[in-house]
This record gives structure tokens, sequence and C-alpha cells, in this order.
């Protein structure tokens, strides 16, 4: 079992939200209903089932894995054996969503307060999931185990069996400015933290092997692949790492790897075909920076393979979509209007044709922070955070939009969806998928 | 035609198609074990529930068929008439449909049940299936 997340008893005494307190209610009354449920089986043969009077469980969980995701929170009240399969005990419902087909997959995302907002609130890493089949954002809340003012950067995340998982990252402190926000580092983290999109809960991991910043991560076959990084923030290229390793959900367990052929930070990982992909990053020789380390699980060995990145800046984030990978823009430059594919036959990147987009740029007296893409059955989407900077109105009062916008890569067209405005949070970092 | 002979938990028997028994996996894996010598009893599936479930099969195949009539809408106003019955009815042939393994119907089903409960309140729900409970005790 792993142990409590430090700080999460402070975050429930905090009563932000209507869940968070109905979890620790419902927290506090679980050893009795386990008790109960217990003595009910045994007393009563007739009703057969637990969550449904009259059903077998197994016929029960059918019924229930049925509702839609945003639905499954508001049924933890029912009962408390609903609210046991519900938010402590996901594995069953989350296997027959999978099973079934009915798992919906949400996009999670992480906002920090504006600069000039500091003071009045928390300033750590605020999660939100946008449900891109009903076009609806649900908040899921704070980052556990992080002080008021402390924010987490450069982590890795990826969804894998109906979880988010967050790993490593550095802590730094986010000072109050009227600008971008000015940072000071703290530590880089070995820590892992797992939040169940179903159960609504944070759990801690085991920790990786090193503590890592600025590295490549992706799933693949069930297993979470991290590679490459820094382990601290002093000394550039000499706290780069080659060393990889692979975590194993079941044993909640971190395994080394082979290292990669050289050290490599700011990469990104990316899964094509099973295997995982170390793209570009900082490398000692810049010759290096464009290309991409590929390691194959069932090899167990990494291959090197030139050029496949072709920039000298190291990549932002690239998206594998039905077996195809996509990248939007670099590292300096998150959007640099048009979309790529990767051509495998001919190893170059091509620009999609109708893939140009002014993202969020129609929208006045606006400053475009942020961009972070997502690929979901055949779509695309884009999430732009911006701030406004004032208008000539004499309004300066300022706000943030995040736009979401959805290209669909075979046709290649694009769709916008409503913008989301909030009062003073910021999207702070790249985005990922969780499947539930 | 070959006809295959259902016997329902109270003993009623049901001569039905072969292809229609078939949508069955349960029963198709027991004409598989047995043969169709013998009628295949279903102690798990009284007649009322037994005749449903053959009226549901009945109405797919039709509608499968090449040179069938029937539109989409005029499927869905079926199966929307079907499971439009009582909570302790649709549990039967929720079980039934998981006892006889016919995967359409046990999707229907449990998705009517889904919709119930995602469309009322906590409460509500519970109180839906404690009176489902009392009602057949």
């Amino acid at each position: 079992m792993a142990a409590p997340v430090p700080g999460l008893e402070q975050i429930l005494e905090e009563p932000q939200t209507y869940d968070h307190v109905r979890h620790k209610i419902h927290g506090l009354r679980l050893s009795n209903a386990r008790a109960l449920a217990s003595s009910s089986r045994s007393s009563a043969t007739e009703d057969v089932g637990t969550l449904i009077p009259k059903l077998p469980d197994s016929v029960a969980l059918h019924c229930l894995a049925r509702v839609p995701r945003s639905a499954l929170p508001l049924l933890r009240c029912v009962c408390r054996s609903w609210n046991r399969a519900l938010s402590t005990n996901t594995r069953d419902i989350a296997s027959v969503r999978r099973e079934i087909g009915t798992a919906e997959p949400w996009i999670y995302l992480s906002f920090s307060p504006r600069g000039d907002c500091i003071q009045s609130q928390r300033s750590s890493n605020y999660f939100t999931a946008f449900d891109p089949g009903s076009n609806q954002w649900h908040s899921v809340g704070w980052l556990p185990g992080l002080e008021r003012l402390e924010v987490l950067k450069g982590y890795g995340c990826v969804g894998l069996g109906g979880k988010l998982y967050v790993l490593g990252g550095t802590l730094c402190i986010k000072e109050r400015d009227f600008g971008g926000g000015c940072h000071r580092d703290l530590r880089v983290r070995s820590e892992v933290l797992a939040y169940d999109c179903i159960g609504g809960r944070w759990k801690q991991c085991a920790s990786m092997r090193k503590a890592r910043v600025d590295f490549a991560c992706s799933v693949s076959g069930g297993r979470v692949f991290v590679a490459g990084g820094r382990g601290r923030l002093d000394h550039e290229n000499a706290a780069a790492m080659a060393s990889a390793e692979v975590y194993i959900p079941e044993l909640d367990r971190w395994e080394e790897l082979p290292d990669m052929s050289i050290t490599r930070y700011k990469c990104v990982g990316v899964t094509l075909k099973g295997k995982f992909f170390v793209i570009g990053g900082y490398t000692i020789e810049t010759l290096h920076r464009s290309s991409v380390e590929i390691y194959d699980p069932s090899e167990r060995r990494w291959e090197r393979r030139p050029g496949m990145w072709a920039l000298d800046i190291p990549p932002y984030e690239v998206v594998e979509l039905q077996g195809k990978l996509y990248r939007s823009g670099d590292q300096l430059n998150h959007w640099r209007g048009s979309i790529d594919v990767y051509d495998e036959r001919l190893k170059m990147w091509k620009t999609i044709r109708g893939s140009n987009r002014r993202l969020g740029e129609d929208l006045q007296c606006t400053v475009r922070r942020y961009v972070t893409m997502a690929g979901i059955d055949s779509y695309l989407l884009f999430f732009g955070g911006h701030c406004r900077v004032g208008d000539r109105s004499g309004d300066h009062r300022p706000f943030c939009l995040e736009t979401v916008d959805a290209f669909q890569a075979p046709v290649g067209r694009w769709c916008g969806l409503d913008p989301f405005r909030s009062s003073c949070r910021e999207l702070c970092s790249s985005c990922c998928v969780v499947t539930a | 035609m070959v006809k295959v002979t259902l016997k329902s938990a109270e003993g009623d028997v049901f001569e039905v198609d072969e292809e229609l028994a078939l949508e069955s996996l349960m029963v198709k894996n027991m004409i598989e074990d047995v043969g169709l010598d013998s009628a295949i009893s279903l102690p798990n599936v009284s007649s009322t529930i037994l005749a449903k479930v053959i009226e549901y099969i009945k109405f797919h195949m039709d509608a499968q068929k090449d040179g069938s009539k029937k539109t989409s809408e005029e499927i869905k106003a079926f199966d929307d008439d079907f499971v439009n019955v009582g909570i302790p009815t649709l549990f039967e042939m929720v079980l039934a449909s998981n006892y006889l393994n016919v995967k359409s119907l046990l999707s229907l089903t449990c998705n009517t049940v889904a919709n119930m409960i995602k469309t009322k309140p906590p409460a509500e729900v519970k109180e839906m299936f404690t009176s489902a409970k009392q009602a057949k005790a």
C-alpha cells in the first residue's frame, strides 16, 4: 500500500468543492460500509448483489459502467456499496468500461494563477478536465502535497488504465509579478502521483529511481516509459541523463532500462506501433539534437535514428494519432502556424494541407501564452491559453481565455469550440488524455 | 428448418427455429454439447421473460434480413417499447440476457438501467432500487 500523500489531509480540511467534502465524509464511513456489506452478504442469500438488489455484482457493474463519465461522481452518493465501487475500488468498473467500450477520453490540463493574482490565492497546479464529447469542463482540484506557493513544472504526465500519472518535475516558487510570472526553482522531484479519474482520488505511487525534469515519457503496453531529462537544474548539460526506466502499475514498481546512447533533456516521448520514441532534446553535441532514440520493449534495446526531428530547436509536443506522428511547433514556438505529419516512407515532416490557422489571434486584445495539443480518435485538439492585455475602451481588468480548436486530421478540416473564460488562472502545462 | 425446443423454469415448452436459438451463445454452446435431440432446459428463465427474449431476437433477425423494410426509427421504437416495463421485469430481462448470453439484449437492458440512474438524483435512485427489492420480497 502506498503511503498517504503528504498534505492531502490539509487539502481535505479546506472544503473547496462539493466533491472534496463528499470524499471526506464517505472516507470516514468506509470502514462501517465494509463491515455492513460483508454481513449482509452472508445473511441474505436472496439478494445476490451488493450493488443492485436482485442483480449479481458482475451484471450490476455492466449497468453502472454504461452511465456517462460525468454522471459517475454523483452516483457515489447513492449508497455505500456504490461509493465503494466508484471511489475506492474502481478497478472492476474501469475494466468493464474498457471492455464494453463506454470508456470516454477526457483531456487533463494544469492551470496556475496569473502572475498578478498570486498573493490572493494558492499558486499550485490546479487540474481541470475537458470532455470533448459534451464540450464541458470538469474541475479536478489542486495537485496534492504542494505548499501554497509552490508550482510543479517540467513534469511528465500520461494517462494509463483510467489514471492520470504526474511524474517528476521541478518544484518552484512562483513570485508575484505582472508579466509572465517569475520563478525560483527549489528542487527536482522523483515523486509520482496518480489520479484515479473514476474514483476522483490522488494516490502516491512508487517514486522513479532518479529525480527528473524535462524528460520524455509515454505509455506502451500498459507501462509508463521515461527517459532522459535533468537531475538538477544548475548545470544544464552536465546534469542531463541518458538513463531510462519503466513503471509497472500492477506491481507499483520502477525498473531500470538500458541507457540511451547519449544524454538528452527537453526531449519528447511518444509511442508509435508499441515502440517508445525519445525525440530530439538538448544534447552535448548539437548534431545529435535532430536525432531520435527508439526503444523496442520486445527486444529491450535502443536504436538511434539520425535526422528524424530535423530542427535544432528541441520539440515541444509530438502526438500519435491513428499510427501517425503529428507536431505543431517546437520549444520556442508552440504553434508555428500549421500542423506537420511525419511521413515514415520519405522520413520527413510534411505540412498538412489545410492545417494553416491563426490560433486565437482573432481574439481582441489578448496575447497567446500557451498552446498544447492532444489526439483523440481522428481529431487533434489544441488548447490555447490567452491573456488579456487591456483595450482602448479603458477596461483593463485582466482575464485569461482558454480556447479549444479541433482539427480533423484525415479530412483536413478545422472546427472551433466555445472559448472558456477563467478569472485568474492560466494554462501552464501540456495536456494529456485519460480514457476512463 | 430445424427446430430447437427450449424449456422455461415453469416447464413450458417453446419451439423455435435453430437460427433464432443460436443468437443465444449459451444455447449455442448447449446445442454443440448435447445436440438437438432433447429439449434444452433453462431453469433460470421464466416463461414470460423467455417469451419476451424470443420476441426480441425474432424482431431483430427480421429487421436484419435483406428486403426488410424496417427503418432505424422503427427499430428504435421497438427497443424503446420493449424495455418500457417495470423495474422488476427489467431486472429479470437483464438477468436472462446475461444468463442466455444475448449481447445485444444485455446491452439494451443495461443501458436502460443506466439511463434511469443517470437522469435521477441519488436519493431517487436509491428509492427506486429499494422499492424494487421490497416489491418482490
